[in-house]
């Protein structure tokens, strides 16, 4: 499930952090820095391994093919370097990588993987944060809300409804508000986007109206993916606040007067979000990691369609330079999380 | 302190002292209606993965190649005599199809032909739980008319077969690898917190490593790297288990961070300096604290798989022929494109059957957290 | 060019998302035109008795929305692997020759007439159309062709052009004569001559200093998809005009094109001022792109779509044409037996016995096959060419037509005439008549059609224990030769090819990596005195250029592969036509294919109404 990006969170807590002063943020930040090395390494290889473990290379394909000669196979094998051992692959890779910020050469798109890779993410991103906005902006109040009002009528009935969108594969949703959405059209003339992410005259459009209409096209699919996964998160939050607002120093908080408002959002809601601050880290690769499936049954140009291509013909170097992409990301939104965790939690040290 | 307002919950209850943890949270748990309702549910789908071959009246993969019955419709149940209106034995009746050439909608006309229904009926050979059989619930004994309770697929086989058998891939893909992973991230992630230091160091680091693959990719190629000849729903459940042995960095970095802010507290100091054991104080004092978060995570995981693996199923490596899964039935369903919407609804069912199951999920899982929370109890 | 466009659908045709993939690829036309006028500047007008309506009612303006499934990878000519590329839209119809849809003879287009062959036709001098134009205004000369060609014939660009430029390793070379005349000199005789030296000229100004100070590195590096429209050039009718990544390439009309190439009533082409192509990858979505009117016309295969297209039209939805069963695809799913099973005596034994072989068609239902896994919408295959090519369609081709019956007769015949307990027939040694069956996992279509044939084969007393696997896996196990390979029968396809001569230059000679069936070695043996034979006539053909003689080849040829059944030939999906009332400037009626197409590809003669 998609959880989204903490984009806002991680930019929320700098002040945060700014505030700790219970360890020295800078000789941290350099030991894990060190410690990147080898789990960017380990991390790199075994993606290496594991594909070359798999049957067939990229142009397995050009195989069932009745005009390409076996010759001109073998031709563009070695063109491509896919003749040499998967280790010496690996070196001239990472070598290229080290000496040059070289990620390699995609092979269906002829081009730097960076090149390749870059536009894509950008669109997925404008899409994660939209998810991101939604998603948080429905699971936090719902679940605080389930916690303060629980079992109620509305926390039940809120519930059902969202056990019954998280029990549909989200690109079957995708697939169901396509449906609805052209028989609106149909009935209505409603211009409403059937996908993708821009209109026809985009060229021709001021920046507002472009502003205007990637959003126009993203809203449908953003809100679909936040309501599917909404239901998870919010459960969560739900639970932790319960946790924490039956505790006994919220009992003893609320028996010294303080205000409810503050008893929730100060001292429960802070409490009750430790484990989601941990998770940042892996939240920060998420971010580029594009919105799943959604994206394909949408058309829209994100970095999923274009992956599960790379990983369809096998296209080794931008599957890879991607992989890497998240591992940095990853690494990064681990120490910050770290970091985080000691701004919130005040009994966490930095060691 | 209360903050329930159904008035059901509000009896009190006076803990026995010599309940057992587990007893009193069963207590608490038969007094909940919805967590009642879940259990329910979550037993009868899981006896009916059991008795799916019986339950079922046909073969998972049969259909006629010479009568066809691709996107049959439901075949409504009649228990009147059509002529004299009265109660007989109940029955269907046979259709007829043609593909109309200038609609390209395959058309289904209902004949006088009568079929009545028999039960424990003789048919497809199965086996449940090694026993073979042949006996099934109900059948037509015509296997030129059979009885299409939830319509027919593509190929014209019986989709409330089909749902049948694959409750039995749908119901358990998840359970051992969200078992290995919650205990995992649990173990790994309390060791990091307890211990620190190196050890710390060099459980969060392996969860960068592992944790930077993406799931999908990794399942994707390892699923490509298995031996060609591997049985594939056995190539299902070894690559989600592979994928266990390594998703458990999630929960592993939320343990060690929940744990870290509560092994400084004063009853983990105090069971330290009674002398407890590490393991002792890991497991009995430590990891307790986090059994909401397990719960609700259990919860919301076991589902979660259900879903995952019909994403698999989209991209084509989830459960595959000859076996079926409610998230592959819904794939196809999704590959049927707008005309599985308008022509045959029919096929959506399995989504419900994944509703229902993730609802019961739910409903014992909240039941279950408040059940073992002692501060619920008044 | 021709093959080329033909290789790569069958490429893509491959991938996990095939079936959508293919829709995509009816039109694999080359190019159109026509003109037995040699005077000089003359220009080439398209003959208005290829169309359903007159020239003089086509309208100037608009834009062409079409839409593809497959996003486009770059706009280098010299490294695009893809059919529907970028380069190929931008340069439809620009070749030296064409095809007439009327008679299938090539005409000259880029070409100001016929070439003059010589050297026992092995010499083709050509000369090139005075007055041509790119879209920066530079003639289109000789130096243009060579350079091109040469570009392609590296080896190490890469390009999938160059087994185009080749027979058998030999290179096929080009030379200039003067501005405007080329000569090009093949090895030996080729059917495929003229569709070989069918390609499009890229301008030598901006390829050619790059290819001589950088090499074929420099190429590669050229035309990314980032690379700004504005440095493009093309020599066809269109060039690009904007791309946004993975979204929406426009292509606008290059203005010097339409000075040599007219309609029949002399007005330039193309008729519109752009074309469009929205990249969707899904194929509901791009249906529903379609039916509410966002694009103008739809590449529809399934059943299910064609049922959508018309409830939608049908309420008013939708202004729209539908045309079903058109044509057959040049398609064809089959399945191989593997001759070569070294350690498997009895099974080598059987898959190499021609009774065999020809009792598993008499097996294949392919009417099931139609009506259950393409959905009512497909048609019978029995032979290596497609239906659609109907000049090299033979009565006397044989056909193994499903007859459970005779294959029971055949079967008996090789000593298989008792059945044990299971139902499975044994021979007298009681060995049970059975062998694995597999095709790429994932694909409905084939698992179906597999799945099909497995029902079937049971009814006669025939095991067939049928797993898909992993597409890399089954190339792997095809592609592979040897005395002994790990396999016994696959299921799978392949489509592509032309009505020049429709028999796949790897397939059906022996020893080549898709002659599937007995592939020992690289250039290995044939077994069978019919594989003899095919080997014999399909080089024969192969060098003959006179297209009537040929075609008297081919129709021994298809019978030979018929009788052998090395492959057994399946079902093949059928084209299908829709586009919406804004459309006009298609192909009369009688004309439409799927290898000729429903009107000239990529939108030249098309007018918005």
């Amino acid at each position: 499930m998609i959880e989204g990006g903490s984009l806002v969170r991680a930019t929320l807590s700098i002040w945060w952090v700014a505030t700790g002063g219970r360890g020295f943020v800078i000789p941290f930040i350099i030991r894990r820095l060190v410690q990147f090395i080898p789990t960017i390494l380990l991390s790199s290889f075994l993606i290496f391994i594991v594909i070359s473990l798999a049957p067939g290379d990229f142009l397995s394909t050009a195989k069932l093919n009745p005009n390409i000669s076996p010759e001109i196979i073998a031709q563009q094998r070695e063109n491509l370097g896919l003749d040499k051992p998967v280790l010496i692959q690996y070196f001239l890779w990472m070598k290229n990588i080290i000496l040059h910020a070289d990620f390699g050469i995609s092979f269906a798109y002829t081009q730097p993987v960076w090149n390749v890779m870059i536009p894509r993410i950008i669109n997925s991103l404008w899409l994660v944060l939209f998810i991101t906005i939604l998603y948080y902006g429905m699971a936090v109040p719902l679940g605080v809300f389930g916690a303060v009002r629980q079992n109620s009528f509305a926390d039940k009935a809120i519930n059902v409804v969202m056990y019954f969108l998280l029990g549909f594969p989200s690109f079957f949703l995708a697939l169901l508000a396509i449906f609805f959405i052209l028989q609106l059209r149909f009935k209505y003339h409603w211009q409403i986007p059937l996908g993708g992410m821009t209109s026809d005259n985009f060229v021709n459009m001021s920046f507002w109206q472009r502003v205007g209409d990637v959003a126009k096209h993203l809203i449908i699919p953003a809100f679909i993916v936040a309501i599917h996964s909404v239901a998870t998160l919010s459960r969560v939050i739900r639970g932790q606040m319960l946790e924490v607002l039956h505790s006994d120093y919220i009992r003893t908080a609320r028996a010294k007067g303080v205000t409810e408002h503050t008893a929730i959002w100060k001292h429960t809601f802070k409490n009750g979000i430790l484990p989601f601050v941990a998770n940042i880290g892996g939240e920060l690769p998420a971010l580029i990691g594009g919105a799943g499936f959604v994206e394909v049954v949408f058309a829209y140009p994100g970095i999923t369609p274009m992956l599960l291509d790379a990983l369809n013909s096998k296209d080794l170097y931008l599957i890879a330079g991607f992989n890497l992409m998240t591992t940095i990301l990853l690494i990064i939104g681990n120490i910050l999380a770290d970091i985080l965790l000691v701004a919130v939690d005040p009994r966490v040290r930095l060691e | 302190m209360t903050t329930v307002s159904d008035p059901k919950k509000v009896k009190v209850l006076k803990p026995d002292r010599s309940q057992t943890q587990i007893g009193i949270a069963l207590q608490q748990l038969r007094k909940n209606p919805l967590a009642r309702f879940g259990g329910f549910g979550l037993i009868l789908l899981y006896i009916m993965a059991i008795f799916a071959p019986f339950i079922a009246p046909d073969g998972l993969s049969n259909y006629s190649s010479s009568n066809i019955t691709k996107f049959h419709p439901i075949t409504p149940i009649h228990i009147h005599d059509p002529a004299t209106g009265s109660l007989v034995r109940p029955f269907v009746y046979k259709y007829s199809q043609q593909l109309n050439m200038t609609t390209f909608v395959n058309e289904f006309q209902m004949t006088k032909e009568v079929c009545p229904i028999y039960y424990f009926v003789r048919g497809d050979k199965y086996r449940i739980l090694g026993i073979p059989g042949n006996i099934h619930l109900f059948g037509t004994n015509n296997p030129e008319c059979k009885v299409y309770l939830f319509g027919a697929e593509t190929l014209g086989r019986d989709l409330f077969t089909r749902i049948m058998y694959a409750s039995q891939i749908s119901l358990t893909i998840g359970l051992g690898a969200v078992l290995v992973t919650t205990f995992l991230g649990l173990l790994l992630g309390g060791m990091a917190a307890y211990f620190g230091g190196w050890i710390d160091i060099f459980i969060m680091r392996l969860v960068e490593v592992i944790g930077s693959i993406p799931g999908l990719f990794l399942i994707v190629l390892l699923r490509a790297a298995l031996p060609e000849n591997i049985n594939p729903i056995l190539g299902l459940y070894v690559v989600i288990f592979l994928l266990a042995l390594i998703d458990w960095g999630g929960t592993a970095r939320a343990t060690r961070a929940q744990l870290m802010s509560v092994r400084e507290l004063d009853f983990a100091s105090a069971a330290k300096s009674l002398g407890a054991s590490d393991s002792r104080i890991l497991w009995r004092h430590l990891l307790p604290t986090m059994s909401s978060y397990i719960i609700v995570g259990l919860s919301l995981s076991i589902p979660g798989m259900i879903l995952f693996e019909s994403s698999l199923s989209f991209i084509g490596i989830g459960a595959v022929e000859p076996y079926v899964s409610w998230g592959s039935l819904l794939a196809q369903a999704q590959e049927g494109g707008f005309a599985s919407i308008t022509q045959r609804p029919w096929v959506l069912i399995p989504g419900l059957f994944i509703v229902f199951t993730v609802m019961c999920f739910q409903l014992l899982g909240d039941g279950l957290r408040d059940a073992f929370d002692p501060r619920k109890r008044h | 060019m021709y093959c080329s466009d033909v290789a790569a659908a069958s490429f893509n045709l491959q991938n996990m998302w095939e079936v959508k993939e293919y829709i995509m690829k009816k039109t694999l036309l080359l190019a159109l035109a026509l003109s037995l006028s040699t005077s000089l500047a003359a220009p080439f007008t398209l003959p208005a008795s290829w169309f359903a309506e007159s020239p003089a009612k086509a309208k100037t303006g608009g834009e062409i929305r079409y839409s593809t499934l497959s996003d486009f990878k770059t706009l280098n000519p010299f490294t695009s692997s893809e059919s529907d590329s970028l380069p190929d839209v931008m340069t439809s119809q620009a070749g030296l020759f064409r095809q007439d849809p009327t008679n299938d003879k090539m005409i000259p287009v880029m070409a100001e007439s016929m070439p003059a062959v010589s050297n026992a036709n092995k010499r083709f001098v050509v000369k090139i159309r005075k007055g041509m134009k790119f879209s920066d205004g530079q003639a289109i000369t000789a130096d243009d062709f060579v350079t091109t060609w040469n570009i392609h014939a590296d080896p190490k660009v890469g390009s999938n052009h160059l087994s185009d430029e080749q027979i058998n390793d030999k290179p096929i070379t080009i030379k200039k004569i003067d501005d405007y005349t080329v000569q090009f000199d093949f090895p030996q005789p080729s059917a495929g001559a003229y569709s070989r030296m069918s390609f499009a000229p890229w301008p030598d100004h901006v390829f050619g200093p790059v290819y001589k100070t950088k090499g074929a590195e420099g190429i590669k590096a050229m035309w990314g998809v980032s690379t700004d429209p504005k440095s493009i050039v093309s020599a066809g009718p269109w060039v690009l005009s904007s791309y946004q990544l993975g979204q929406r390439a426009v292509l606008k009309k290059n203005p010097y094109f339409g000075e040599w190439f007219k309609d029949g009533a002399g007005k330039p082409l193309p008729y519109a001022d752009s074309i469009s192509y929205r990249v969707v990858k899904d194929l509901n979505a791009s249906l529903a792109a379609y039916l509410a009117g966002q694009v103008d016309a739809a590449g529809i295969s399934r059943a299910d779509d064609l049922a959508q297209v018309k409830k939608a039209i049908d309420s008013g939805n939708l202004k729209a044409q539908l045309f079903a069963n058109v044509s057959p695809n040049a398609t064809s799913t089959w399945i191989v037996f593997n001759w070569n099973k070294a350690s498997d005596p009895t099974k080598q034994k059987l898959f190499r016995d021609v009774r065999f072989r020809q009792a598993m068609s008499h097996i294949a239902n392919r009417q099931a096959m139609i009506q259950l896994a393409l959905g009512g919408l497909g048609s019978e295959v029995y032979s290596g060419v497609y239906p659609v090519f109907k000049n090299y369609t033979f009565d006397s081709t044989p056909k193994y037509k499903y007859d459970l019956a005779a294959a029971t007769k055949l079967l008996a015949q090789m000593g298989y005439t008792k059945k044990n307990a299971q139902g499975y027939l044994t021979n007298a040694s009681g060995k049970v008549l059975e062998f694995n069956l597999t095709t790429n996992a994932g694909n409905n279509v084939r698992e179906q059609e597999a799945r099909i044939f497995t029902d079937e084969a049971k009814k006669v007393g025939v095991k067939v224990n049928f797993s898909p696997m992993d597409f890399n896996a089954v190339i792997d196990k095809l592609d592979n030769p040897g005395t002994d390979r790990p396999w016994d029968a696959i299921l799978l396809g392949l489509s592509g090819g032309d009505n020049i001569w429709p028999y796949g230059s790897n397939v059906v000679p022996c020893g080549t990596n898709l002659h599937s069936y007995n592939y020992t070695k690289q250039g290995g043996p044939c077994l069978s005195a019919q594989e003899t034979l095919m080997d014999k006539l399909y080089y024969k053909g192969d060098q003959t250029l006179d297209p009537d003689a040929r075609r008297k080849i081919g129709e021994q040829l298809s019978k030979a592969e018929a009788l052998n059944q090395g492959f057994i030939y399946l079902v093949g999906s059928n084209y299908h036509v829709t586009y919406n009332n804004r459309l006009g400037g298609e192909f009369k009626r009688e004309l439409w294919d799927s290898y000729y197409g429903s009107r000239p590809a990529y939108g030249v003669t098309t007018y918005i109404k």
